[in-house]
């Protein structure tokens, strides 16, 4: 075919109004990534539910045992196994032992080996993937294997052995969830370093001559806290119920310290008589990973960019 | 396509292994109707039929926590595996409700220098008919002894002529074991040094069935592992060992007391949840609960429940070298001590932890001792032994504690920390929070840790003297206080506690050169009183066995282990 | 394929070596020993226990041993249930625990694939939130809780179902229902993502404009894609189940793998303990093993890339 030249003259064009300029502005307001998660994840009617429930069982947990009339620990025999009343909210146990007291000092371990039990993996996955998706070649071959192999290793059985050996504290358990718990996010920032390392940011830093460890730190981690936030929300739960299970087999918290696992164990124990020192632990425990599970959806809905609307 | 095919060859295979499931049931009868009819066939058994219950024989469901380990008489060591050989095994002696009763020995003797024991068996046979003899018992006690075997049950028989040669391995011929058979009928033991508890030893024994040597060879290392690989030769015969969910007896015609024995099958269920096996009960699923919870107590009334001494003494084991040397002079301190024992609320926490069901321990020895007659028990003929109040004295307890600090030197906050060590089982966690709880607010004390770990680490804890304060909680012979009180002496292998005592030491050392009963539990008195007063034992409590049955039945008890051999419809 | 297949066996090979390496050398020093149970036995007596076992020689020459034997199949004898193999025991035990790991799987696939795909397609309608409340209540709710009420509840109360045991097919179903909790919840949340995933797919939207039915876009399209992530989530669900069981077993006396576990632990039972870890890392390789392979037939791009 012929090309035709086509003679174009500035009067063959209108200048647009104001109003169609208008029409052609970009919609959206300009906004960084995270001012964007935030304003997605609190428009949310769920998500800023279950942040409620979360933000006030923590509170309740680190505020009542202080100004709780009765110490978690105070027996009291003359008052055992009593039904929920207006002295004693929860009841008492089979000790005569506030049970609203107990329910919360639990929960501050319950919370803290959720939380420690969450953020210690992810920060040792999120080094390690990091590493490996960075350098890629031997060491990442290396790790990845590494990972292939814990991840045939049956958690449970580690976790316990692991405590036999480390003993019982909430430090132990903590540290036995960081142990087996870091290859799924170290998985997912590998993938992502994989992809962005070669993308022009990261040259543009290299050109200006930053070291590996800056490159590593400062760019392509920060950019992969989106999917460690995700994994971090959606362990905790996973965090908190492996202890509640540790317990019920005999293998939780010891003495003097207790947990919502713990006061769960001692529960099913008297559950045909005294029903309420199981179910009330059993529904405080329940509602927090209720909330917990609800928001890591809500979370991961929020930062998946498809999702935008 | 291959998605396809893999979705199909997935769906099927979860189908065949649904249906496959089928077979893993456990349920035991068609393993009963088999023996069984090969039993009719051999023993030519009166009732007729594969079921007995076809033939309206009587039936009996009980519900225990935990299963047999092993059927090896030489080896086992739990008293689960003790039940079962009990009900299938006849030994020279028997023990029925605490009480010493003759059951292969039909009648024996003692030499006048206590040396030699003559026991005389009467007829009966092995469930497949083969006659019982005396020498199938020297075979039982040599196997006993064998290094070989592997048994850790010995030590209560050393006193038997090379017993402890043999057990060394000095002496490798076995034969040269102090009991022979002079024939099929009797059987002689000789002793080295005259023991008074052997009788009573010997009934209570579970490590002493008669074994028959042609058939434990044949099974080799097998034996005592599976019900093909055990021979019964007691009340019932062992017919089904389903691991793991039930132990099946059916009764041994061949049993030369067989008509006192009136039950025709009984089960011995494995149900370890608590809740579980309570609620089996309830529903009638088992006919008796032989560990009922204590906090159940009141929900049955009283031909329901039998509630006996389990033969357990339960102490806080003071260590008065201390885990360092400054908690050592602290528990050295006997009024420290004396206060740590009266700030305890025993029947408090009977109350709290064990529904009121336990026997309050303000002293050493078992309640369910019998004293030097027939009709007296320990407690009845020595009712002022002391060591504890059985509930907080707070005043008492504080004097003493004021006057330790005054020997010591010390106010209450210049105390070391100490340590509390106990078992991770059951409730002694909530035991020790308990204590630990009480010394707390009767004394003011709040420097005890507690610290728990699994039961082997435990254990060979306090015998390296790692802790200071101890949850002990021994097994006991209720029939006789030589072995609680013997592990106090000087210099006793498992005395991990810093008191080395020779006045004590003398008294039990006394006690076992007399036969005579009432003499000996002077001794053991004296001895108690002693160690109460300045010893490293606080007493807490004796552990009690709940048991819950279904009225319909009777004959079901808890003498130092469940018994239903006598076991009877009351109709 | 058959490098992958290759590489995979050594990766599980090596697995194996390590679980068994690293659980022997932990155990053997922690302090105590099997022989020390409530019935408190004289240190002399433990001695002789000791070295009649052979436990008293150089810790390197008992795991050589150890693992010659472990070689030919020899896991050698429990302690405390006496001379009975640890073979033999697993033998016994691990098919009751395997048909209720089977069955609750048989039960929670079908029904979480099942919701999940109605809450993907009834996106932000009733149908959705409820089937993701059930989920959540699923993975909130311990599994103890639920099992214990189901058995009051059926078993107490109403006497329908056998509250324990494991005797015939109405002893199963409350355990079965129990364990399979964890798994629906699971899978109703991946299938819902991942059917979300593959909707903004352009081959769906190209089916849509076609005027395909409901019916046919998720049979046809949206299904077999969805389910690569679930068939990779299939090994982790195994073994989650099979650890689920430990605790369901217990509540239900039913005679299987999980309770010699907890209790061998407890009670420092050295060959049944190593032999049990051996015996689930075996099976967990295993499993991943089969859903790698599978993965690779399923998805021709894990085979061209890895």
């Amino acid at each position: 075919m012929q090309k035709k030249q086509v003679e174009l003259d500035f009067s063959d064009f209108t200048l647009l109004s104001d109003d169609a300029k208008k029409r052609e502005e970009i919609v959206r307001p300009s906004t960084t990534f995270w001012r964007d998660f935030a304003r997605r994840l609190f428009t949310n009617k769920a998500a800023v539910a279950s942040l409620i429930v979360v933000a006030v069982m923590v509170i309740l947990s680190i505020v009542m045992p202080i100004i709780s009339p009765y110490q978690y620990d105070a027996n009291n025999l003359m008052s055992i196994n009593q039904a929920p009343s207006a002295e004693h909210l929860f009841g008492t146990d089979t000790l005569g032992r506030d049970l609203w007291t107990r329910v919360w000092y639990g929960g501050r371990i319950s919370l803290a080996i959720g939380f420690f039990g969450a953020i210690f993996p992810a920060l040792i996955g999120v080094v390690i993937g990091g590493i490996a998706g960075y350098f890629g070649g031997v060491i990442d071959m290396l790790i990845m294997r590494i990972i292939d192999v814990l991840m045939c290793v049956p958690q449970m059985v580690f976790v316990i052995l692991l405590m036999l050996k480390f003993g019982n504290g909430p430090v132990a358990i903590v540290t036995s969830f960081a142990l087996i718990g870091w290859m799924g996010s170290a998985r997912n920032v590998r993938g992502l370093v994989l992809q962005m390392k070669n993308q022009d940011f990261v040259n543009a830093s290299r050109i200006l001559g930053a070291s590996h460890l800056r490159l590593i730190f400062k760019h392509l981690i920060p950019n992969t806290l989106g999917i460690v936030v995700v994994g971090m929300t959606m362990s905790v739960p996973g965090a908190i119920f492996y202890e509640a299970t540790l317990s019920i087999l005999g293998l939780g918290i010891k003495s003097p310290l207790t947990s919502w696992g713990q006061l769960l164990q001692l529960g099913v124990q008297n559950f045909k008589l005294y029903a309420y020192q199981l179910f009330i632990p059993a529904v405080i425990l329940s509602i927090t990973l209720l909330a917990f599970n609800i928001l890591g959806d809500r979370v991961r809905d929020a930062l998946d960019p498809k999702l935008r609307n | 396509m291959r998605k396809k095919m893999l979705g199909i060859v997935l769906a099927c295979t979860m189908a065949v292994s649904a249906l496959a499931g089928c077979s893993t049931y456990t349920d035991g009868d068609p393993v009963t109707d088999q023996t069984q009819a090969a039993d009719s066939g051999q023993t030519g058994t009166q009732a007729s039929g594969d079921d007995t219950a076809e033939a309206g024989g009587k039936e009996l469901t009980i519900g225990v926590s935990t299963d047999v380990t092993s059927l090896d008489t030489s080896v086992i060591n739990d008293n689960n595996s003790g039940e079962v050989l009990y009900h299938t095994s006849s030994g020279l002696l028997r023990e029925v409700g605490g009480k010493v009763v003759e059951e292969m020995a039909e009648s024996y003797e003692i030499s006048d220098d206590n040396l030699t024991y003559t026991f005389h068996l009467r007829d009966s046979n092995w469930e497949d008919g083969e006659p019982i003899t005396a020498d199938q018992f020297v075979y039982a006690f040599q196997r006993l002894f064998d290094p070989n075997t592997g048994s850790t049950e010995y030590e209560k028989f050393l006193s038997i002529v090379n017993a402890q040669e043999i057990v060394d391995g000095e002496i490798t011929d076995l034969d040269q074991l102090g009991v022979k058979a002079e024939d099929d009928h009797t059987l002689v033991i000789t002793l080295k040094q005259m023991s008074p508890t052997f009788i009573t030893s010997l009934a209570a024994s579970d490590n002493l069935y008669p074994l028959r040597k042609d058939f434990v060879e044949q099974c080799g290392t097998a034996y005592g592992t599976s019900d093909e690989n055990y021979l019964s030769s007691g009340p019932f015969k062992l017919e089904a060992w389903n691991q793991g969910t039930d132990v099946i007896y059916v009764k041994n015609d061949q049993y030369f007391d067989a008509d006192k024995i009136k039950m025709d099958k009984i089960t011995r269920v494995v149900i370890e949840d608590a809740n579980t096996r309570a609620s089996m009960f309830d529903n009638g699923e088992i006919d008796a609960n032989m560990n009922a919870p204590a906090s159940l107590k009141d929900n049955y009334d009283e031909n329901t429940l039998i509630n006996s001494p389990a033969g357990t003494t339960t102490t806080l084991q003071i260590n008065m070298d201390g885990m360092t040397e400054e908690t050592g002079k602290v528990l050295s301190n006997v009024n420290f001590i004396k206060a740590l024992s009266y700030a305890i609320d025993r029947e408090g926490l009977n109350t709290a932890l064990a529904n009121g069901t336990y026997d309050i321990g303000t002293r050493l020895i078992d309640p369910a001792t019998p004293g030097s007659t027939d009709e007296t028990s320990y407690w009845e003929e020595y009712p002022d032994i002391s060591g504890a109040p059985a509930t907080a004295d707070p005043e008492k307890a504080n004097e003493y504690l004021n006057q330790a600090l005054e020997e010591l030197g010390m106010t209450k906050e210049e105390l070391p920390r100490m340590t509390y060590l106990c078992m991770e089982t059951g409730q002694l966690k909530l035991y020790a929070e308990a204590i630990v709880d009480s010394w707390k607010s009767v004394l003011g004390l709040d420097c005890f840790d507690i610290v728990q770990y699994p039961v082997p680490t435990t254990i060979q804890n306090m015998l390296q003297g790692q802790y200071d304060i101890y949850w002990q909680q021994n097994g006991d012979d209720m029939n006789d206080p030589y072995m609680y009180m013997s592990y106090w002496v000087k210099d006793g292998s498992i005395n991990v506690t810093g008191w080395n005592d020779d006045t004590y030491t003398d008294l039990i050392n006394q006690t076992e050169l007399t036969m005579d009963r009432g003499e000996r539990l002077a001794l053991f008195a004296e001895a108690e009183q002693y160690i109460l007063d300045n010893g490293p034992q606080i007493p807490l409590f004796f552990f009690t066995n709940l048991i819950t049955v279904n009225p319909e039945f009777t004959g079901i008890n808890y003498g130092s282990n469940s018994e239903y051999l006598y076991a009877d419809t009351v109709s | 394929m058959k490098r992958y297949i290759a590489k995979r066996l050594v990766i599980s090979i090596i697995t194996i070596w390590a679980l068994a390496t690293f659980s022997f050398f932990l155990l053997r020093t922690l302090p105590g020993n099997p022989f020390q149970t409530e019935q408190l036995l004289k240190p002399e007596i433990q001695e002789k226990m000791m070295s009649y076992y052979g436990l008293d020689k150089p810790l390197l020459e008992q795991y050589v041993t150890y693992m010659g034997n472990l070689l030919h199949g020899d896991m050698g004898y429990s302690f405390k249930y006496t001379n009975r193999s640890v073979w033999d025991i697993i033998r016994q035990t691990f098919p009751i625990s395997a048909d209720l790991g089977l069955r609750s799987l048989a039960v929670g696939y079908p029904v979480g694939l099942l919701l999940g795909t109605i809450a993907a397609r009834r996106r932000g309608k009733k149908a959705d939130y409820l089937c993701v409340l059930i989920s959540v209540l699923g993975v909130s709710v311990p599994n103890f809780v639920i099992g214990s009420l189901l058995q009051w509840i059926f078993g107490v109360k109403t006497g329908l179902l056998p509250i324990a045991q494991w005797k015939g097919f109405s002893y199963t179903i409350l355990p079965t229902i129990t364990l399979s909790i964890a798994t629906i919840a699971s899978l109703v949340r991946t299938m819902r993502a991942s059917m979300l995933e593959v909707e903004n797919q352009d081959y769906m939207k190209t089916a849509k404009a076609k005027g395909l039915g409901e019916k046919e876009i998720v049979w046809r399209h949206q299904l077999r894609n969805a389910m690569i992530p679930i068939v990779t989530g299939l090994g982790p669900a195994v073994a989650t189940t099979l650890m689920g069981s430990f605790i369901v077993e217990q509540l239900f006396s039913i005679p299987g793998i999980g309770k010699h576990f907890t209790e061998s632990v407890q009670a420092l039972d050295y060959t049944m303990v190593l032999g049990l870890t051996i015996f689930f890392g075996i099976f967990l390789v295993a499993a991943n093993f089969i859903v790698d392979i599978l993965y690779g037939i399923i998805d021709p791009r894990i085979r061209i890339t890895d």
